[in-house]
């Protein structure tokens, strides 16, 4: 019988899910920060924005790294993005008299660990300056970081940069809408919550994947069939075109609970509910093309009308939606993505050319590219030495790479801001 | 002397060419069972110099979340040990699947109580990857693995069960990306792993190995070529299976 | 799945070399052209399977589920090589219901229409076997192919998907008459990935279609 249950037990773990170690989800105590006037994201900007390096002598932690970017939300909520260990932090809080107090959390997205924080500046180092709306000196953040449940650790942060200046040229592009499943942020890759997540995370921009129903309804969603990966449950299985709307509506939900969105839902969010400044729609289903470009212009018009700057972008990743968009009665009526040749891309006259970055650094095409007035992305980088190896190349004074999709945001935010900094 | 050499260099080449020791006409150890020399993976002592080797092929599962879907990466498995005076045994395995090669030797140390034989041990791994993107980058790297480990084995009448518990130390990893290094050397313990293993006859004389390994791993090496940033111990599990040559 | 067969050669006799070797003689005597079951060095032998048993989710199977155990009938079929020694290597199919539910909209909200759903699986797995004293112990590897049925209003929604997977089973074999066996067997099969796992109390016929 122990052999038996020594059986089960094998069996059970010779299979191939990987039980990890839930993440830890810290509380954050609001309390400090009540009553606290906001940042101004005018005027405070220039004085939180910034590269700072953490002060060895002072501080008690050390698994950020040397530099961590420091960014004001137009929602005025700090974030904050380490060198080391994909982590971000999320703080929320303001000034009080002459002083600045924040609350927040952190997340390294490599494995479970998290936690909270509180943040001061204190008057002499910037709190003053901060209450009145100056802009003049480098602040210093003061923070307790606890890691878990564990006892708090000092981070003294000094400012010692501006952060990198392209910016108005670059886009930090997320995938899947702001992140995988992978990383267990909490919510699901291509859902809403995860679209109003994706500009914590780092990114500028989002990646979204666009897929038919079997009634012809475009969704946003990766895989072409339904797995434990991506959905709940068992019955929904198999190739997404072999349910309608109704029922994925009905029967069927994202991992994290919530319902599988529509493409025009998803840019209703994006639209409305953020700052994000481009969708690169990644058309995975060349059926529903017409369908997209209907959307998109609408959309794209509705945001207009709002005066909101976002770009809208339709992504052309095969010749088969090359196809069908050459022969869209909406062809030229919207902005186009050309993941093919330069020539593809010339052709449909698209507004981005990107290529996938296993083609290398393609100087002389993305210049002739920059030269006909088109920006360049490049998918999908994930690795340090990769993304710092693109965001080196340069033409005319700006990134050569004017956008680089990656599943870690936070990892090329923290790199993108740093490149001009030697710590 | 020179006698006793050229004897001994008679029962090495035996050996390698798969040859018993009794045809050899070499002297056997009394308690010696006759088909031990089909055991690869028990570290029960065997006649000395004997070489046992097996052909197969292994199937490791790559671990989710670091691949998105449970994925199978099969390697061609080669597998030997070769038997030494003392109790000690010299153990190894190539494998390879073109992307990924791996090339493993160490030793070990038998010690035989009753049909139970306990070995201590240490293996080193290095492990070759290399792959070129479509029409881009050459991608390769070269990892060095230290595998301290301990192996617990019982004689059954014909059959041989064998569990071993394995350390992994990564003393180095460097990557390149078109001659480019990316990745630096570095001491780490990065997981462990367990592998169970059964050798018996199957038909004729020929026996089989079967196995599996489950590794606990931190940067498992069958992965190498992903980008993912994951620095979790993720699960993986390997199963194999060969011929006893 | 190893220290099934280490389970097996535990229970099993154990022979001195010098008994062995006689076995083998005397088996090799034998003259192949009359050889029978049990005195035949390879057998090509096939194994009908049938039962009823458990499944058991790790999460309810859908979002309205109340519950994550369900029952339904199983069967297989192993079509295996039996050389001369205990280990016998060959392949197994077959067809399961893991769980059938019905659920009415009247009970639960969000839901417009009854609907009723069901999830079966065509495992397809490398089988080993041993077999000492007629007691069988066997473990599979593979994958299973998954069916998805969704009926709602009359109208069936079929969908499909394949999942990696392992078995194992133990089992006692009578032999009422020669290259026939019959018996019972508790058969567990399990897919990790999709946190399902199956336990099934199963009688197998077995039968030596070839003996050579």
């Amino acid at each position: 019988m122990k052999g038996l249950a020594t059986i089960i037990v094998m069996l059970l773990a010779a299979g191939c899910v990987a039980n990890l170690e839930p993440v830890f989800e810290p509380v954050v105590d609001r309390g400090p920060i009540a009553g606290t006037t906001p940042l101004d994201t005018g005027s405070n900007r220039a004085l939180v924005d910034g590269v700072y390096e953490v002060d060895a002598n002072e501080s008690t932690v050390t698994r950020f790294g040397q530099l961590i970017s420091v960014r004001l939300a137009p929602n005025t909520q700090v974030n904050m993005y380490a060198t080391q260990g994909v982590t971000y932090f999320t703080l929320e809080g303001g000034t009080r008299n002459d002083s600045a107090i924040f609350v927040g959390s952190w997340r390294g997205v490599q494995g479970p660990a998290a936690g909270s924080l509180t943040m001061v500046v204190l008057p002499s180092e910037g709190g003053s300056e901060l209450a009145s709306g100056g802009t003049k000196g480098d602040l210093v953040l003061r923070c307790v970081v606890r890691t878990g449940n564990g006892p708090g650790e000092r981070l003294v942060l000094r400012r010692t940069a501006k952060l990198n200046e392209d910016l108005k040229d670059f886009q930090i592009i997320a995938h899947r809408g702001g992140g995988r499943n992978s990383e267990r942020l909490g919510v699901s890759e291509n859902s809403l919550p995860m679209l109003r997540l994706a500009q914590q995370l780092g990114s500028t921009a989002v990646e979204i994947d666009v897929v038919s129903t079997k009634d012809g309804i475009p969704i946003v969603f990766h895989d072409p069939t339904f797995t434990p990966r991506t959905v709940m449950g068992s019955y929904i299985i198999g190739d997404v075109t072999n349910y309608t709307f109704e029922q994925l509506r009905q029967y069927a939900r994202l991992l994290n609970g919530e319902v599988i969105p529509t493409l025009e839902e998803a840019l209703d969010v994006i639209i409305r509910e953020t700052d994000l400044q481009m969708v690169w729609l990644d058309v995975k289903d060349a059926s529903i093309t017409d369908r997209i470009l209907e959307i998109q212009r609408q959309k794209a018009s509705e945001a207009d009308a709002l005066r909101r700057n976002v770009r809208l972008l339709f992504g052309i990743p095969d010749t088969d939606v090359l196809r069908r968009y050459r022969n869209s009665p909406l062809r030229g009526q919207v902005e186009v993505l050309c993941e093919l040749s330069p020539d593809d891309a010339s052709d449909v006259d698209a507004a981005v050319w990107a290529p996938r970055f296993t083609a290398g650094i393609q100087r002389g095409q993305a210049e002739r590219m920059h030269d006909e007035g088109r920006d360049v992305y490049v998918w999908t980088l994930d690795d340090p030495a990769f993304i710092e190896q693109f965001l080196a190349e340069r033409y005319k004074g700006k990134p050569l790479y004017t956008g680089i999709l990656t599943n870690y945001p936070t990892l090329l935010a923290s790199r993108f801001y740093t490149i001009k900094v030697k710590p | 002397m020179m006698r006793h050499v050229i004897i001994r260099c008679v029962a090495f080449l035996a050996a390698v060419l798969g040859t018993h020791a009794q045809e050899a006409g070499l002297p056997v150890p009394a308690d010696t069972v006759y088909d031990e020399r089909h055991y690869v993976i028990s570290p029960r002592p065997l006649y000395r110099f004997r070489m046992s080797g097996s052909a197969g092929l292994s199937l490791a599962v790559l671990p989710q979340p670091l691949t998105e879907y449970p994925t199978p990466a099969p390697m061609v498995d080669l597998r030997f040990k070769l038997s030494l005076p003392l109790g000690l045994a010299g153990y190894g395995r190539l494998g390879s699947n073109l992307a990924t090669s791996l090339a493993q030797g160490g030793g070990l140390y038998g010690i035989p109580l009753g049909p139970l034989t306990i070995a201590p041990g240490y293996s080193v791994a290095f492990v070759y990857g290399n792959i070129t993107y479509v029409d881009g980058f050459n991608t390769t790297q070269k990892r060095w693995i230290n595998y301290p480990m301990v192996s617990a084995s019982w004689r059954f009448p014909k059959a041989s069960l064998t569990a071993r518990l394995e350390a992994e130390f990564t003393t180095s990893v460097i990557s390149e990306i078109e001659g480019q290094p990316t990745g630096g050397d570095r001491n780490l313990w990065t997981g462990g792993a367990l592998t169970i293993a059964f050798e018996q006859p199957f038909f004729a004389d020929r026996h089989l190995l079967l196995g599996i390994t489950l590794q606990s791993s931190s940067d498992p090496y069958q992965a190498w070529f992903l980008y993912n940033q994951f620095k979790d111990r993720l699960f993986s599990s390997e199963f194999f299976i060969g011929f006893i040559l | 799945m190893m220290v099934l067969f280490a389970v097996t050669l535990m229970s099993a006799p154990v022979f001195s070399q010098q008994q062995q070797q006689q076995q083998q003689q005397q088996q090799q005597q034998q003259p192949t052209a009359t050889a029978t079951a049990a005195d035949s060095l390879y057998r090509v032998e096939l194994h009908l399977i049938g039962g009823f048993g458990g499944t058991k989710y790790t999460e309810p199977p859908s979002i309205f589920s109340e519950r994550e155990v369900f029952f339904g009938y199983n069967v297989n079929a192993r079509l295996m090589w039996h050389p001369d020694h205990l280990l016998s290597i060959g392949v197994m199919s077959g067809y399961q219901v893991f769980s059938r539910e019905g659920f009415q909209a009247s009970e639960h909200d969000g839901l417009e229409n009854d609907l009723s759903l069901e999830l079966s699986s065509v495992p397809i797995h490398l089988a080993f076997e041993v077999r000492p004293l007629n007691i069988r112990f066997g473990a599979g590897i593979g994958v299973y192919l998954l069916l998805s049925q969704m009926q709602e209003q009359g109208q069936i929604t079929h969908s499909w998907d394949v999942a990696y997977g392992g078995s194992a089973w133990v089992g006692y074999a009578f032999e009422p008459i020669p290259r026939l066996r019959v018996g019972p067997d508790l058969v567990l099969q399990v897919l990790s990935d999709r946190g399902i796992a199956n336990l099934s109390a199963m009688i197998t016929v077995q039968y030596d279609l070839i003996v050579y």
